[in-house]
């Protein structure tokens, strides 16, 4: 299948030598929903920004590619990214209201997308409700004309999804969208963006810390952990055969169960200070199968099975020179 | 069954929305009519979405805010009363400990505050807080550190330790994990059960995540625009559902495999009717696909379901999702 996203060896890091994102890869075919998943601090919304070239000051992009369509966009110029911003890939983040203007109506600020791609005003307009009734507002006419604090969180973040689709991106980056709401809400923006990422064929990129979210939502998933990516692998492989000891622990940490039934596992310790360097495996400080290997080698991604990748030294392929 | 430790009964907050002097007649019910009990050594779980009444509830029952009608008895002695004066049977830990933390005090003096403001000396402070550092898994020499130096998992253990230094019977915990990752939370929870085996403490444990109330929870009470839609043993009501508002609450929780994707959903439509003015019917009427004429007009009573088991639905029982909300079609 023809890849729309490829990054390769993207690496990122902030002042004083913290290596936030290091050398991470992945691909993304065409209607694909990838999930990057992880806990804060694993470099997964760096990531994401790291692909719109969203990265701040003291933050720089140090290396890699991020291939979109054919074409590597950290060599482009701020003129072109702006081009490929909202038009080729649009993206949505946690808290829709920091990402509305509050003092333009929701009609208007979907309608702008459109009218900048030189659509005629009116017919804009007419879109942007038609929009808006697509996404499952209720009354969309009169929800065009709403500012954004006359509308809740989740009709907010509908609003979003809608002004990111109306331009038919190629690819929808979704950072946390669901985190602020709550779960009956969350329910449904999730039914909505899987039933609309197939009506527009977009590759959806889904970045959470929600094993229920990727579960529902992902086809792929890439498990994160200090900045490097630990284990990629197809939604059901990862679920049934995780082979990282990080994603399986993470994965009994969950709680699936009841007190009575037992307790939940944990993970000892912290994750590791990335503004030092790691000679070994960063997770060896705190995996219970890590051995002197661990500590002093950094093991290599390798394809444990057919699309099924994982950085381990006890994993199969995990080590170059097995 | 034991005495109830905890017994709130027709417990009313209405918050009156009128401005300064001009006082209307209109109120928020922020929680109308709610009647709960907590045994010793128990823990309740209160779940309902934001707007539910929940975090209201928990402020009533920790004395901070006075309710507008109804009692709250703690070992039966009403907490309003003057009876109930001085006495330190109910804690909280809430959900994000970097504010609930004095960013200018050590941990040793955040933790000293509590007691010393209740005339305990020095000198019975520093062994009170070196033992009940211990019970929470601190290490010692964190106690010199600032909030900020220590991690999330960290800074919650220190309002843990603080909230049972001075011995209560109930804690309350509003949505003590959702600020952390997951195997932090793991963490936390397995060391707050811990404590509650070694203590006897009572929880009421207010979350909005259904899959941590379940591995916490004795009982569950779901909140529902400031009314109780359903209470009862924890695996009678994730096993087998009354309520429609309980149904649509479970339906809505990711699954725990992408097998379950296909599941039966039942998506809530609209929002969160206001909860000023007049009340009529059922609270979550204009939401549930269940609803019925009667719905719109009666106000459902509490209808017991089973031993310990009650849900205030005109039809509940009769509705045919009795079978299990999480059923998947695999």
């Amino acid at each position: 299948m023809e890849n729309i996203l490829e990054v390769k060896n993207l690496s990122v890091s902030f002042s004083g030598g913290v290596q936030a994102v290091s050398g991470v890869s992945f691909s993304l075919a065409r209607g694909e929903t990838f999930a990057l998943v992880g806990e804060s601090g694993c470099g997964k919304s760096t990531t994401a920004r790291a692909i719109m070239r969203l990265i701040r000051e003291p933050g720089k992009i140090t290396g890699g590619e991020v291939r979109f369509c054919g074409q590597n966009l950290l060599t482009l110029s701020d003129r072109e990214m702006t081009a490929v911003r909202g038009r080729n890939i649009g993206m949505i983040f946690q808290n829709p209201l920091d990402s509305l203007n509050p003092v333009y109506t929701a009609g208007a600020q979907v309608a702008e997308g459109l009218i900048v791609d030189r659509m005629e005003k009116r017919k804009a307009w007419k879109l942007a409700a038609d929009m808006l009734r697509n996404v499952k507002i209720p009354d969309a006419d009169k929800r065009a004309k709403s500012y954004p604090y006359e509308i809740s969180g989740g009709m907010r973040q509908r609003i979003m999804i809608g002004m990111m689709l109306c331009r038919h991106p190629k690819l929808l980056i979704a950072d946390e969208p669901t985190t602020a709401l709550d779960v009956t809400i969350q329910a449904g923006i999730i039914e909505l963006m899987n039933e609309l990422r197939r009506e527009y064929d977009t590759a959806v990129l889904i970045i959470t810390h929600d094993f229920g979210i990727v579960a529902d939502m992902a086809d792929r998933v890439g498990v994160m952990y200090a900045g490097e990516l630990v284990e990629v692998g197809d939604v059901f492989t990862i679920f049934d055969r995780p082979l990282h000891p990080y994603t399986r622990l993470l994965m009994k940490a969950l709680p699936t169960i009841t007190k009575r039934e037992g307790r939940l596992e944990t993970i000892p310790g912290t994750v590791p200070d990335l503004s030092e360097p790691i000679a070994g495996c960063r997770f060896a400080s705190r995996c219970p199968d890590a051995d002197e290997r661990c500590r002093s080698a950094a093991p290599v991604t390798a394809e444990a099975e057919p699309g099924h990748f994982c950085a381990c030294h006890r994993v199969k392929g995990g080590t170059a020179n097995e | 069954m034991s005495e109830p430790l905890l017994e709130v009964s027709c417990l009313k907050k209405y918050f009156p929305t009128g401005r300064g002097l001009r006082k209307s007649r209109e109120f928020v019910r922020a929680v109308d009519d709610v009647s709960l009990v907590i045994r010793p050594g128990e823990t309740l779980g209160l779940v309902g979405e934001s707007g539910s009444g929940k975090t209201t509830l928990a402020k009533l029952i920790l004395g901070l805010l006075p309710p507008t009608e109804g009692t709250i008895r703690i070992d039966g002695t009403d907490i309003h009363s003057r009876a109930y004066r001085a006495r330190h049977d109910v804690d909280a830990v809430f959900q994000d400990p970097a504010s609930s933390l004095n960013p200018r005090a050590t941990v040793y003096r955040s933790l000293e505050r509590p007691l010393t403001v209740n005339g305990v000396s020095k000198s019975d402070a520093r062994e009170l807080i070196y033992e009940t550092v211990e019970k929470v898994n601190l290490r010692r020499e964190l106690l010199d550190r600032f909030p900020h130096e220590l991690s999330g998992g960290q800074q919650q253990r220190v309002s843990i330790a603080r909230a049972i230094m001075l011995r209560p019977k109930l804690l309350v915990l509003d949505e003590p994990t959702s600020a952390l990752d997951v195997s932090v939370q793991a963490q936390t929870l397995n060391e707050l059960l811990d404590l509650q085996e070694k203590f006897g403490l009572a929880y009421l444990f207010i979350t909005h995540n259904l899959s941590v109330v379940r591995y916490m929870s004795d009982r569950i009470c779901v909140m529902y625009g400031g009314k109780v839609m359903e209470t009862g043993e924890a695996e009678a009501v994730y096993g087998a559902c009354a309520h429609p508002y309980t149904l649509s609450l479970l339906s809505s929780v990711p699954p725990l495999h992408p097998r379950e994707r296909s599941r039966k959903k039942y998506l809530l439509s609209g929002d969160m009717p206001s909860l000023s003015g007049e009340q009529k019917g059922c609270r979550f009427a204009s939401r549930c696909s269940f609803a019925r004429e009667a719905c719109r007009t009666d106000e459902p009573a509490m209808k017991r379901m089973g031993a310990d088991h009650e849900a205030a639905c005109l039809y509940a029982g009769e509705l045919d999702f009795m079978k299990g909300s999480d059923e998947t079609d695999v």
